[in-house]
């Protein structure tokens, strides 16, 4: 765990890989320290923002290298939670982009998006946008498009890079959109943020009369 | 009903101190672009500090007071007019039943607080009452009944608070900062030896400033936290600093973070406006906040204590 400032309103701790970064985020929101204000995690980085009022990065860091040391064995990570979103491929603008970037036909793009099982490794970019990872090696490296989209739909389901990820609400973006998810998948004024860094996702295919049916509908709890 | 919206203005929207733990929900902090401004506002009315109150940038709206209301404008000069009195920034005023105020735009810096005795009645969302969208036509912004004597703070009259506080030097505007994360990735003579412009692309979630394009490194970043103040440097060379309702993980490199004392002055850039970095280090940020701290609580305190003597 290497610890180092996000300027004068955060440490910034980087884990060796996504899990290490899971569990150091776990275990600071379970200690709950006064000073620290708010805890982000993305990929194997943790930001730990805390409140300069009261407490400096120095400090800051002093107490978490402690934190880190008192339990650094055996601390349980938070409850893993599995969520299936229904996904239509056939609303997949950027399919043929994909295809000719991987050389896969549209079926087995579809294909490997909906049968991996991804986690969710950060949630930003905009309200409860889940970054979920990894994509299967066959779709991995599209690039983002040249020139973003000034309107994504929300529920566009989008992927770059390694990762896949759901636009919750609607927003200029340059991912490469595979599908749509009929979902309402935050509400920020009514508090509504099903998904969490952690969790399990995994889409479901669905057509265009289930999509219909399911859109607007909330994810059924997860287990 | 207390106050109605009949034109919105460019982007006008009721904020406080914002929303303490949204970031891991993907939500932005949400808080007043320039919170002295919003603070001494609210002194001046002795609401307390961090009291709702209506952010308003570069064109305001017009409203019309539906029950007597006590107000004050704080911030950047904007004018301000009524036909039933003469208005100035910075001096509480009292609004009649049907009384409708214009605000105009301003000269130099961006935003301004239109403050209210109480604040604004708004929902709260997650911890706060900052809106999540700006305010449009029709809008009603719920206030108290309330009435006030003329009053104003001497040596702040007129100022935005950023200014106020001496970050407008003769030679520009200067914003510190402290080292971003991936400052190494870049050759920093290039970033601290020009001058930057502000460009028209400017809102809550970001300024993007134009100048010579720095040497970008081959690398890419898998994207991490950031926050407002993180100058992030684009594929074309060019600096965007985050705002107060910036995205809450990016994954473009951070040259530079802008410190917390300095937030207040980079909520009042307007488009065209000239600055340059200077770099401070950690300890010397630490010190800068504890005395703007101190220097705020201390006019904060001067106003509530000269309004409890009236």
């Amino acid at each position: 765990m290497r610890f180092e400032p996000l300027g004068d309103q955060a440490v910034m701790a980087y884990a060796d890989d996504e899990i290490g970064a899971a569990g150091f985020a776990a275990r600071v929101r379970r200690a709950a320290p006064a000073w620290a204000i708010d805890v982000v995690q993305a990929y194997a980085s943790v930001a730990v923002f805390y409140e300069l009022a009261q407490i400096d990065f120095f400090h800051a860091r002093h107490l978490l290298t402690e934190l880190v040391e008192r339990e650094s064995h055996g601390s349980p990570l938070l409850a893993q939670r599995r969520h299936v979103i229904p996904c239509f491929y056939e609303l997949g603008l950027d399919l043929e982009r994909i295809a000719s970037h991987t050389g896969l036909e549209n079926e087995a793009i579809i294909r490997l998006h909906a049968d991996a099982v991804y986690t969710v490794y950060a949630i930003g970019f905009c309200p409860g946008f889940p970054y979920l990872g990894y994509l299967a090696e066959q779709l991995a490296n599209v690039p983002r498009l040249r020139s973003p989209r000034l309107k994504v739909e929300a529920g566009s389901v989008g992927l770059t890079g390694r990762q896949t990820g759901i636009y919750t609400e609607a927003r200029p973006g340059g991912w490469n959109i595979v599908g749509r998810t009929p979902l309402e998948l935050v509400n920020v004024a009514d508090n509504y943020f099903p998904l969490r860094t952690g969790d399990e996702v995994r889409f479901e295919r669905v057509d265009a009369r289930k999509f219909e049916k399911l859109r607007g509908r909330r994810l059924p709890l997860a287990d | 009903m207390s106050l109605v919206v009949f034109d919105p203005g460019l982007a006008s929207r009721v904020v406080d101190f914002g929303r303490p733990q949204s970031r891991s929900l993907g939500v932005p902090v949400g808080v007043a672009a320039d919170r002295s401004s919003l603070a001494l506002g609210n002194a001046l009315l002795g609401n307390p500090p961090e009291a709702p109150a209506l952010e308003i940038c570069l064109k305001g709206p017009i409203v019309r007071a539906e029950v007597p209301v006590a107000a004050v404008l704080f911030g950047a000069p904007f004018s301000i007019s009524s036909s039933r009195q003469p208005l100035e920034m910075g001096t509480t005023f009292a609004l009649q039943t049907g009384e409708e105020i214009h605000f105009g735009s301003t000269r130099t810096g961006l935003r301004a607080y239109l403050c209210v005795t109480g604040g604004f009645a708004c929902p709260e969302i997650l911890g706060s009452r900052s809106a999540l969208e700006c305010v449009t036509v029709g809008a009603t912004l719920s206030c108290q009944t309330a009435s006030i004597r003329r009053r104003f703070c001497p040596s702040l009259h007129g100022a935005a608070s950023a200014l106020a506080a001496g970050l407008r030097l003769n030679d520009g505007l200067w914003l510190r900062v402290t080292a971003g994360l991936q400052a190494s990735w870049f050759n920093e003579r290039e970033f601290f030896d020009q001058e930057f412009t502000v460009t028209p692309a400017l809102d809550r979630m970001g300024v993007r400033l134009q100048a010579r394009p720095l040497t970008m490194p081959e690398r890419e970043l898998i994207s991490e936290p950031v926050g407002p103040g993180t100058v992030q440097v684009t594929r074309d060379g060019q600096c965007i600093v985050l705002g107060m309702d910036g995205q809450t993980i990016g994954g473009y490199p951070k040259i530079a973070q802008v410190i917390q004392t300095d937030w207040d002055a980079l909520g009042q850039l307007r488009p065209g406006d000239r600055l340059r970095f200077q770099s401070v280090t950690l300890e010397e940020a630490g010190e800068l906040y504890q005395k703007r701290q101190a220097w705020l609580r201390e006019w904060v305190t001067r106003l509530r204590v000269s309004l409890a003597g009236i």
